[in-house]
């Protein structure tokens, strides 16, 4: 069976659209998000409402985390609408309808399916935790502490970095979906990870790159005139340092 | 209480493919797809001869579906088709001028068809979403007519929240890969048509910028007085409304001037040429113009007499019937290729920046010298004759015009002041046009007593009445020069203070100013 991995997308709805379209263009048959959904984009309520709507398992991110801890306390979220550093998390909060607050509130920190027979585990930055990092230099003990004392599953997949790799190492498939809504690597086309699971292990996993009307966002992001996103940062696939 | 207001409508542009493939991609993503049928209707749009309702934001229809034939009002403040019309505002107003037996022409007729589906998610979402077919006709010329086809799309749920219509819009444009257009069926059926906007609206790509050359101003002002004349040849050629032929010829005159600032400027002989070209069809519109003119004051004049109901009606019908002759000569001139290839001119009018002496300067810096130009003249005529007989009345007429087109060429480059200038002008214009009007309407009565026979049916009362008009007339005159000598002391203090405003605008000292003659 073929499996989409999808990360990142950050509110980004028309790559996320062009993800699932990709993917299933390629013979996926299922699709796992790993977290970071919602947040960092124009599109929140969109990109939740499609995944709601589609049933694809989905995991908590960091920002899901803080937007779930801004919209429960009403003085915090009042506070974060007045800093610029996170003004942008406070329009998310207000963008997002009690259905998709809900539904993230809901979701797991990770998921653990058995696919084609082989144990995956999905989490967002790493298994320590939603704001640890799996880089593509990882090694087989770096792996091990990341594991601490779970059992080695056949693959793990995360997010998080932006930064998208599959790389073997200890036995496990170790793959890093990148992002689908903001690229960071120099590359601004989206990314996720298409595997294919048979015979309890993973047969072949690899990173799929795609295309998005980029138009249609900047469009939005001038339309909503939301000042937090930088269009050049979505041009460029480039991850801006702050001043 | 009023009821919700229904869920908007996003619409897509369709090329000339179904929408149903377009629509299997929802499908693709867990949505299902249910068919709704097909409708037809057709809609005709209407409009009052000046444009009001569609400058108010108005929309009048007649719309005809099967045996099923109403009005119906579309407008911002009541976005649906309602079976009860509103008793205040703007809507209530133009009702009111409906049912008072106002004139509202057709301008558009619109034959839709289209068939819908159902979309449902599987998360509960649902909308409906319509193909649609709109083919735009002109009402006058139904041979000349346009196809749009679009996909109309609407939350199926009574009361969405405002994110089902984001969400729906997303997933019409990014999964569906449809692309999202505005829509407002007469906008969109005129601008198929290649039609402008009733009223002709002026378009904001004609707006005077600071930056400006003196060329490019004009042009822009010749393109705006030819996109006014386009629009306004039909209604007067198929003699829609008094109006069309008003508002064509002041386009013309404004035209004329135009192109005579550009000649005084430097402009090129073509520029001379078009002029020439623009007096043909301005003297077949005046003509019809003045005769409007002597029957709208017959209406008034008339009763005011004593003259017996046959005599009223003899008065009418020559006068009728000269307006009728004057159409006759200008219907197949507004419908001829050479009427056409002037407007075409006037659109294309080459004033390049290089191409004469003032060109290339600002219009923020040349436009000035002409307002003082304009204004130094009336002052002068005025200063000249301050008893003016009714010759120097039309002269001053006509230089208050000139002052009066040239500061409204240029008054996007200045603030409201300008514009309050304006507004006086015209006021005292208004009463130059009235008394003007009258010396018109003198010399036409006279034509007329001279040509009835003396021994005619009726020719003694008609006679007399015609006298009777005429003395109407005079009296008219009269009136219009002892408020004209009243205001003639407001007028120079304006004409000063214009000229103070434009010095202080120019942040040049007044002394610098003054033209030598004075």
């Amino acid at each position: 069976m073929k499996v989409a991995f999808i990360s990142d997308v950050h509110a980004n709805f028309p790559a996320l659209a062009a993800a699932l379209t990709t993917a299933r263009r390629l013979g996926a048959t299922r699709v796992f998000a790993a977290g970071d959904v919602a947040a960092g984009g124009p599109h929140p309520a969109e990109c939740v409402r499609l995944l709601m709507s589609q049933q694809i398992p989905c995991i908590r991110g960091n920002l899901e985390n803080k937007l779930l801890e801004l919209a429960a306390n009403a003085r915090a979220l009042k506070k974060a609408k007045e800093k610029n550093k996170t003004a942008a998390l406070a329009w998310t909060v207000a963008q997002l309808g009690r259905a998709e607050l809900d539904w993230l509130a809901a979701l797991p920190a990770e998921l653990t399916p058995a696919l084609g027979g082989a144990p995956v585990l999905v989490v967002h930055g790493s298994p320590l935790g939603d704001t640890d990092y799996v880089f593509a230099s990882i090694t087989a003990d770096g792996l091990r502490a990341k594991l601490a004392d779970r059992r080695p599953p056949a693959a793990l997949v995360c997010g998080h970095s932006h930064v998208p790799f599959v790389k073997s190492v200890a036995g496990v498939r170790v793959i890093n979906c990148g992002a689908v809504g903001r690229p960071v690597d120099g590359d601004p086309r989206g990314s996720f990870a298409l595997a294919e699971f048979a015979g309890g292990r993973v047969a072949a996993a690899r990173i799929v790159r795609f295309a998005y009307p980029l138009d249609n966002l900047l469009a939005d992001l001038d339309r909503a005139g939301l000042p937090f996103f930088d269009k050049d940062e979505y041009r460029r696939g480039v991850k801006r340092k702050g001043p | 209480m009023s009821a919700a207001a229904p869920p908007p409508t996003i619409h897509f542009r369709l090329a000339t493919d179904s929408a149903e493939p377009r629509l299997d991609a929802l499908v693709t993503a867990g949505c299902t797809r249910t068919p709704l049928g097909a409708e037809e209707w057709i809609d005709e749009y209407f409009d009052s001869p000046d444009g009001r309702c569609y400058r108010d934001g108005l929309r009048l229809v007649r719309h005809c579906e099967g045996d099923a034939d109403c009005w119906r009002l579309a407008d911002a403040e009541q976005p649906a088709p309602t079976d009860r019309p509103p008793t205040r505002g703007p809507v209530a107003a133009h009702l009111a001028a409906f049912s008072a037996g106002r004139r509202f022409l057709p301008v558009l007729r619109a034959a839709v068809r289209r068939r819908g589906w159902r979309l449902d998610g599987p998360s509960g979402f649902a909308a409906v979403a319509w193909e649609e077919t709109w083919r735009f006709a002109d009402p006058y010329r139904p041979e000349h007519e346009a196809e749009l086809r679009l996909l109309a799309a609407t939350p199926a749920e009574s009361d969405p929240s405002a994110g089902d219509s984001r969400f729906l819009a997303a997933l019409l444009r990014d999964l569906a890969g449809l692309a999202p257009m505005e829509f407002e069926p007469l906008a969109a059926g005129l601008a198929a048509l290649r039609e402008p906007p009733p009223g002709a609206p002026r378009p904001p790509e004609l707006r005077l910028e600071p930056r400006d050359s003196f060329a490019a101003a004009l042009r822009k002002i010749l393109r705006l007085q030819a996109y006014k004349m386009r629009a306004n040849t039909r209604g007067a050629e198929l003699d829609l409304d008094p109006e069309f032929v008003h508002d064509l010829r002041v386009a013309t005159r404004r035209a004329r001037f135009a192109l005579r600032v550009a000649e005084k400027a430097g402009a090129g002989e073509s520029v001379a040429a078009l002029r020439v070209e623009l007096a043909w069809i301005a003297d077949l519109l005046g003509e019809v113009r003045d005769l409007d003119v002597l029957l709208e004051r017959l209406n008034v004049a008339l009763p005011a007499t004593a003259a017996p109901p046959a005599a009223r009606r003899a008065i009418r019908a020559y006068f009728r019937a000269r307006r009728d002759a004057a159409r006759a000569a200008l219907a197949p001139a507004l419908a001829s290729r050479r009427c056409q290839r002037l407007v075409g001119r006037l659109r294309r009018a080459g004033l390049g920046d290089g191409e004469f002496t003032a060109g290339a300067a600002p219009a923020v810096e040349a436009a000035p010298a002409l307002i003082r130009r304009a204004a130094r003249r009336l002052r002068r005529l005025q200063r000249d004759a301050p008893a003016p007989d009714a010759e120097t009345l039309h002269a001053l007429r006509i230089a208050g015009k000139r002052l009066r087109y040239t500061c409204e060429y240029f008054a996007d480059l200045y603030d409201e002041r300008l514009t309050g200038f304006i507004r006086a002008v015209v006021k005292i214009q208004n009463l130059l046009g009235e008394h003007q009007d009258a010396v018109v309407a003198l010399v036409r009565l006279q034509e007329m007593a001279d040509r009835v026979a003396p021994h005619g049916r009726n020719a003694k009362e008609i006679l007399l009445a015609v006298g009777a008009l005429q003395q109407f007339e005079r009296d008219r005159q009269s009136q219009m020069r002892a408020a004209f000598a009243a205001r003639q002391a407001a007028l120079a203090k304006r004409l000063k203070r214009l000229r103070r405003y434009l010095v202080e605008r120019a942040g040049a000292a007044p002394d610098a100013e003054r033209p030598p003659a004075e």
